[in-house]
């Protein structure tokens, strides 16, 4: 099927470039396994989410049947299949972020944007959707937009942060709290007189 | 002589099957006290104490099913009043009572069926012939 | 080689057996959906569990390879609460239409709901739908019904060769699809309807007109190409309601073409029930009687030597066998087998046989096709060769049309000149034929249909005797596309010049008689001027010139005797009879020599058969593939460069019970594309 569809989708220059480097990254004949890297690349060249097209184009790229690559962009949810906004919100909802509020995140960012899970802004800035373990448990509650993290959320800094979004303001990504990566809240506890240099 | 004895065999003595027996007849006439007639002329009888409860039909076979709907209730004891006491009304989308036409040239036939024409719905064993 | 104990009983099995199969093999069933023998091991349905011996929790027996002492029990208390739960967590999403499902009768889930299942349900949330899939004219779907065995997937990838299914989503939200709601574009697609252990493929031909119950299976052969598939033909009262596959590991395995399965719609339409006779120009019906006194009439003034005959490509060695006797009683031995003209040897038996049979392919490492195109001409031969390609390693070469045969080809080219330079030794095919252990020659009827097909067989002979001739290994093989074919010369009916010779003739006026055994695929407006009889079952091409047309029996209809194309003599049952007043073939000739005054000598089919196996010895071993012995034939001569026309330009039209058929029509439409719009959902 893939000879009659009409690819409008091809690569940028760039992007071709790391598409190699991937596909590079296997034994010869084994090129399919770099589907998900390309998958990813291609969506964020169409701006955030996967089509037919593109999956075809793909498919055609690494020489495997269309329905594979269908198979693996549906598969995976953070390949996306209907257009998203400039801002993708998505709110952890697992057992430890909800333990910590999560849920007040989320109808935070409902009553800032107007929308509901799984919706777009009118004007195509934000998309909001839940999704399971962000991996970020120690300082749940914990938001990823975009590729960035942002961590220890109270429904206001999380308003204040889509407020910031939305004007186009720079952002902190990390822990929205005094706390420095996943360290203890507030400064060290312990090893207070540790210092690193010393120990070197 | 055959055709003697055949005559008496064929004498409502012995058979029942074309009118009331004699012994029916007798029965009727010493016991019998007529309740009522149905619209084709059968007519339903009981016994004096009550106890039992008949038909005499009206020429032609003894076929139960000659007793009409309103008629069988009663002589079954499914009801003790009269057809004529009850007021049961006939429905006008009800139809006449009609007996078992089986044998007869009046019996049922399915439209598929050979003296009907033998128009039947498609099956799945039907092959369509080639014609030239 | 491990040995385990199931149940208390040791066995000792093949090393990379599963323990499935070493439970099989002491006796013990287990249950399961997604595990079958012929696909590759999924393990995703869960049903098959097992207790292993310090195993902490139950094993799935499919993908446990069977190791040395392991210690397996397929009864105990554990193992029936394990496939309860199984059972009841596929029963969740899975709808409770039994009564409504085509499948109904024969479901694996049915089935094993009924012997392992719980008996009752503690589900009472919503269960979830799922959307129907298109997927072509032949296969019907409800998706909510499936359970995710992935067995249709597996098959189109391994089995078809086609990557048009998958599975979508993910957790409750699976859908297993076509891609982009298309139709597989196999000729094996039914396959998956035989696959599917619920209702969510059943046959779309099939669907809601009969009950599993209410069918009366008869074991017969398929005659829709030359590979003698075995099948079960299901019906009810006289009409074939459906075809089935019968497992035979050396001819079909388990699958069957669409073809087989499908085309028995077009043994309910444009049948042939009752004889006519061509009276002033005009077909008329008329009885037998009249049919065989204006044959009578219509030979009044014919020489012996002025009748042909015929044979079509369904016919069975009975019918041509009677034909023949009769032509001959009548003086004549003008009989033509070779409708397509292809310039098979009858001389040799080895000349004409798929010697190395079809199950050999899988014991071959070099296959070299000359002029074929499997997948339209032999869908189960193809498979086979895809399967070894596959597991075993085969490669495969093609002289002809490159076609997409769902495997890689090395191609070179189609040029028929191309043949001669092979037995020189230095062309890089005579390299690798030289090369290999067990090397195979393919020919096809497409080849062997041009003017130098006579060239080509001896120039294909002559490269089998030098490198694929071995002891115990016979490499030539001929593909046929007819099923009567090799019966037929077996009988020898082959005539000088071929069929080209007969047409000719007739038009010339050296034929004034000729009678045609169910002959549809040749042209038979040069019969114009002579006196035809046609003995078949479908108004199709042969009748259109015949001056009288006898009625016969289908091959669903009559006990007949086909020989494949490899040799393999076996034999179709009768499942229905005949339509109206069409009769067994053989019968039609036994009657018309008694009104020709020269009667034929057997009376039933048993006397017929004494008398077959006289003129045919090897017909009597039934089911097997006797060798034949190899010899000289064809015809040497200079092949032209020049490209090569497969046989078969429409696998779904070469026959016509297939031509007849509307689901045929249907597979070729959605096939060519213009019924893609019928698709459901999204076209991407």
């Amino acid at each position: 099927m893939s000879e009659t569809a009409i690819t409008a989708f091809s690569w940028s220059e760039e992007n071709e470039k790391k598409a190699q480097y991937h596909i590079a990254k296997y034994p010869e004949g084994r090129q399919q396994s770099a589907v998900m890297p390309l998958l990813d690349i291609a969506q964020r060249q169409n701006g955030g989410h996967v089509t037919i097209e593109i999956m075809e184009y793909i498919a055609d790229y690494l020489d495997m049947p269309a329905i594979k690559v269908q198979e693996v962009a549906t598969f995976y949810t953070m390949y996306n299949h209907k257009p998203v906004g400039k801002h993708h919100v998505q709110v952890c909802g697992t057992t430890p972020c909800w333990l910590r509020g999560s849920d007040d995140i989320m109808s935070a960012c409902k009553k800032r944007l107007g929308i509901s899970k799984g919706e777009t802004t009118e004007d195509g800035m934000f998309t909001l959707s839940e999704v399971e373990c962000a991996g970020a448990c120690v300082n749940a509650p914990a938001v990823a937009i975009n590729d960035d993290y942002f961590e220890d959320l109270t429904p206001e800094t999380m308003t204040a942060l889509l407020d910031k979004l939305a004007k186009g303001e720079d952002v902190k990504p990390g822990p929205q709290i005094d706390r420095q990566t996943s360290g203890p809240a507030g400064g060290l506890t312990t090893l207070k007189d540790f210092d690193a240099k010393e120990a070197e | 002589m055959f055709s003697f004895i055949m005559k008496i065999f064929s004498s409502p003595i012995f058979t029942w099957w074309n009118s009331a027996t004699f012994g029916t007849k007798l029965f009727t006439s010493r016991k019998g006290v007529k309740v009522g007639e149905d619209n084709q002329g059968n007519i339903y009888y009981k016994e004096k104490n009550g106890h039992r409860r008949w038909v005499i039909y009206k020429n032609g076979p003894v076929e139960a099913s000659r007793v009409p709907a309103e008629w069988h209730g009663w002589l079954h004891y499914t009801v003790d009043e009269l057809p004529s006491e009850s007021n049961q009304v006939i429905k006008d989308w009800e139809k006449d009572h009609i007996p078992n036409m089986t044998g007869s040239d009046a019996a049922y036939l399915p439209s598929g069926s050979l003296s009907m024409g033998g128009k039947r719905a498609t099956s799945t064993s039907d092959y369509e012939p080639w014609t030239p | 080689m491990p040995t385990l104990t199931i149940d208390g009983q040791e066995v000792t099995v093949d090393p990379g057996t599963t323990v499935l199969q070493a439970c099989e093999e002491v006796g013990v069933e287990i249950p399961r959906f997604c595990y079958h023998e012929r696909l590759s091991i999924a393990g995703n349905c869960r049903m098959c569990l097992v207790e292993m011996e310090k195993a902490p929790k139950p094993i799935a027996s499919c993908a446990m390879p069977a190791g040395d002492g392991m210690v397996i029990h397929t009864n105990t208390e554990r193992v029936k609460k394990a496939r309860e739960g199984v059972m009841e967590f596929l029963l969740i999403n899975h709808p409770l239409d039994c009564p409504i499902c085509d499948q109904g009768g024969e479901c694996d889930l049915q089935d094993q709901s009924m012997a392992f299942g719980g008996g009752d349900s503690r589900y009472d949330e919503n269960k979830r739908a799922v959307e129907d899939k298109y997927m072509g004219p032949l296969i019907s779907t409800t998706m909510t019904r499936c359970i995710h065995c992935m067995r249709c997937v597996r098959f189109s990838t391994e089995v078809a060769g086609v990557d048009d299914m998958g599975s979508l989503w993910r957790g409750e939200h699976t859908e297993v699809t076509t891609y982009l709601d298309g139709m597989l574009d196999s000729e094996m697609s039914g396959n998956v309807i035989d696959l599917c252990p619920v209702g969510a493929l059943t046959s779309k031909p099939y669907a809601f007109t009969a009950r599993s119950w209410e069918l009366k299976s008869t074991e017969s052969i398929d005659v829709m190409d030359a590979v003698g598939s075995n099948i079960r033909v299901d019906a009810r009262g006289a009409a074939v309601m459906r075809i089935l596959p019968r497992l035979h590991e050396d001819v079909n395995e388990e699958w069957i073409s669409d073809k087989t399965r499908f085309v028995y719609d077009g043994l309910k339409k444009r049948r042939l029930d009752r004889p006519y006779v061509r009276k002033g120009g005009k077909l008329t019906e008329a009885s037998w009687a009249e049919a065989f006194d204006a044959i009578k009439k219509g030979l009044k003034d014919v020489k012996g030597d002025e009748i042909a005959g015929v044979v079509g490509d369904l016919a069975d060695m009975e019918a041509m066998y009677a034909m023949k006797d009769l032509l001959g009683n009548l003086g004549s031995n003008r009989i033509e087998s070779r409708q397509d003209g292809a310039a098979l040897d009858a001389s040799v038996r080895a000349g004409y046989l798929m010697n190395s049979s079809i199950a050999g392919i899988e014991d071959a490492d070099y296959l070299l096709m000359i002029g074929t195109n499997p997948r339209a001409e032999a869908p189960l031969v193809n498979t086979r060769i895809r399967k070894s390609v596959r597991h075993l390693g085969l490669k495969v070469a093609n002289i002809g049309e490159a076609v997409d045969l769902t495997y890689p080809v090395q191609e070179y080219g189609n040029d028929a000149s191309l043949i001669s330079k092979i037995t020189g030794g230095r062309h890089e095919i005579s390299k690798a034929l030289k090369a290999a252990e067990k090397p195979m020659i393919l020919v096809g009827q497409g080849a062997l249909q041009g003017k130098d097909g006579a060239a080509v067989l001896k120039m294909a002979r002559d490269i089998a005797d030098k490198y694929c001739i071995k002891d115990g290994w016979n490499g030539f093989n001929v593909l046929h596309t007819a099923a009567s074919r090799v019966g037929a010369l077996d009988l020898s009916l082959v005539s000088e010049g071929g069929i080209n010779a007969i047409t000719s003739d007739a038009e010339g006026g050296k034929i004034k008689a000729v009678f045609l055994l169910g002959a549809d695929e040749l042209d038979t407006s040069c019969f114009k001027d002579t006196f035809t009889v046609y003995v078949g079952t479908h108004g199709d091409e042969g009748v259109k010139n015949a001056d009288v047309i006898l009625p016969a029996a289908a091959y669903t209809e009559k006990s007949g005797t086909y020989i494949s194309t490899e040799g393999r003599v076996q034999m179709t049952a009768k499942a229905v009879f005949a339509p109206g007043d069409a009769r067994e073939d053989w019968t039609i000739f036994r009657a018309l020599s008694d009104v020709l005054g020269t009667t034929l000598l057997y009376d039933n089919l048993g006397q017929l058969r004494l008398k077959l196996v006289e003129a045919v010895p090897h017909i009597t071993a039934i089911d097997e593939v006797p060798d034949a012995e190899w010899g000289d034939f064809g015809t040497k001569g200079d092949i032209e460069a020049g490209e090569i026309t497969n046989a078969i330009s429409n696998f779904y039209l070469t026959n016509p019970i297939a031509r007849t058929s509307d689901i045929m029509a249907d597979c070729i439409e959605a096939r060519s594309g213009e019924g893609f719009e019928e698709a459901t959902g999204t076209n991407g």
